[in-house]
């Protein structure tokens, strides 16, 4: 027999409360993390806000019509599942089950700490899925949303890098989709890193204070400067150094179909270019990537922008919503 | 959920000790600037030694202060959170104890 499920209220209130702590964790998750807080949020797959074990029983109860297409969506920084949530209460996940047949399962992580943390982790977790799945894994389509994006491309990195066995779920992805995700890097976090470097160094206790508070910012908003997919982008490096791109390209695995979704808030094609969606500016959304970026070439033919909306909406638009599921039914025609 | 409390308990406690650490160094060096020029003067450096010297203490006091009551406060929440997750779980029912099965006969072969 079923648990009775809580009031429509205390479910927001829970609600709510998650996504302050997603915020937290986004903010500074990886001070939460390395000092063991209770606060501090574990890569998880959620189903109807409770944590899902990745085990096949669990995996089989959560979902008795498992079908072999998986969809997997994958929350940006500061951000829970929550974010997917249309106004309809459905999200793209479950239209795409509805729709199309797919399952569809939401991570949950701490997005202060480092992408490539973070793309292990889910590494790890997608083998685990795979290995616990109640039925044979035909095909996973990856949703990223923001860093969500970075996320899974270097998720895919590190389950490629990986000496054997290979992993499976690599396999099987068939293609990603990037929604918002600043594959270029975030022009605001460049500026806050501006902004800090120089209050640091005026000669005042003041000014350096709160350089000192402005950089305690998650190592997570940190990557996003320059979208640091690898270890190697971070390692050994002073993270509060002025501007300093120490990027070293991730190619995208060519048996993945890319799909790369932006947005523009505004008509001006030159504003758009840099305003982007708000948050990311177009270019970077869109990965047109220059060689001074030591960036990977991004398929500009799959690329889709949509106009006047904001970076957050990009994750519970209805707009989006169908381009999501035509590159999934053109996919699936091929 | 405990658990949760217990990290938001942890995060107030890092940040007044940091904020307080910080705040304190603020203090300290904002005051040095015009210690640092009382000491240049020579019948004067004696005295604005003394002085700083005073200031430095009282200053660090009321921070060190300010830090040990948090962490005893913050101890103090720690017993209140073990008292009210104790007082929260459920005693187990006691497990009915069976006899232990008698051990299998060793099988005998099957025919082929």
């Amino acid at each position: 027999m079923d648990a009775p499920r809580a009031p429509r209220y205390l479910r927001s209130m829970g609600d709510v409360l998650e996504q302050v702590i997603g915020a937290l964790n986004g903010v500074l998750g990886d001070y939460l993390a390395r000092t063991g807080n209770g606060l501090s949020t574990r890569m998880a797959l959620v189903h109807e806000r409770e944590l899902l074990p990745l085990e096949r029983g669990a995996l089989s109860r959560a979902h008795p019509n498992a079908a072999p297409r998986l969809v997997v969506l994958v929350h940006g920084l500061m951000s829970t599942e929550i974010v997917w949530r249309m106004g309809d209460f459905e999200d793209y996940g479950a239209r795409l089950a509805r729709d199309l047949g797919y399952t569809p399962f939401y991570v949950r992580y701490n997005s202060g700490l480092h992408i490539s943390e973070n793309g292990e982790a889910l590494d790890a977790l997608l083998e685990r899925l795979v290995d616990a799945y109640p039925v044979p894994v035909e095909e996973i389509t990856l949703l990223g949303h923001s860093m969500g994006g970075l996320v899974v491309r270097s998720a895919a990195h590190a389950a490629a890098c990986r000496p054997d066995p290979p992993r499976r779920w690599l396999s099987l992805a068939k293609r990603a989709v990037y929604i918002g995700t600043p594959h270029l890097g975030a022009p605001l976090e460049r500026f806050g890193n501006v902004l800090t470097w120089t209050l640091a160094n005026l000669p005042s206790p003041y000014t350096r204070l709160i350089a000192d508070i402005g950089n305690l910012r998650s190592v997570g908003i940190k990557d996003l400067r320059y979208a640091n997919l690898r270890r190697e982008d971070w390692e050994g490096a002073d993270a509060d150094a002025l501007l300093q791109n120490r990027r070293h390209p991730v190619p995208l695995l060519p048996h993945i179909r890319h799909h790369l979704v932006a947005a523009t808030l505004v008509g001006d094609p030159r504003l758009a270019l840099f305003f982007g969606d708000a948050l990311v500016p177009l270019a970077s959304a869109a990965g047109q990537a220059k060689p001074h970026h030591r960036s990977a070439v991004l398929p500009q033919g799959q690329v889709r922008i949509v106009p006047g909306l904001a970076h957050l909406t990009l994750a519970h638009d209805p707009e989006v919503y169908a381009m999501v599921r035509s590159f999934c039914e053109e996919a699936a025609s091929v | 959920m405990m658990n949760r409390w217990r990290g938001l308990k942890a995060l107030v406690v890092d940040a007044v000790d940091h904020g307080s650490r910080a705040v304190e160094r603020i203090q300290k060096e904002t005051a040095s600037v015009p210690f640092d020029i009382l000491e240049q003067v020579p019948p004067l450096a004696a005295p604005a030694k003394v002085v700083r010297f005073f200031h430095d203490a009282g200053v660090s006091g009321v921070h060190v202060t300010i830090r040990l009551v948090t962490r005893l406060t913050g101890r103090a929440l720690d017993v209140a959170l073990d008292v009210l997750e104790h007082s929260q779980a459920t005693p187990e029912p006691p497990v009915p104890t069976e006899p232990a099965p008698p051990p299998h006969p060793a099988s005998p072969p099957v025919p082929p």
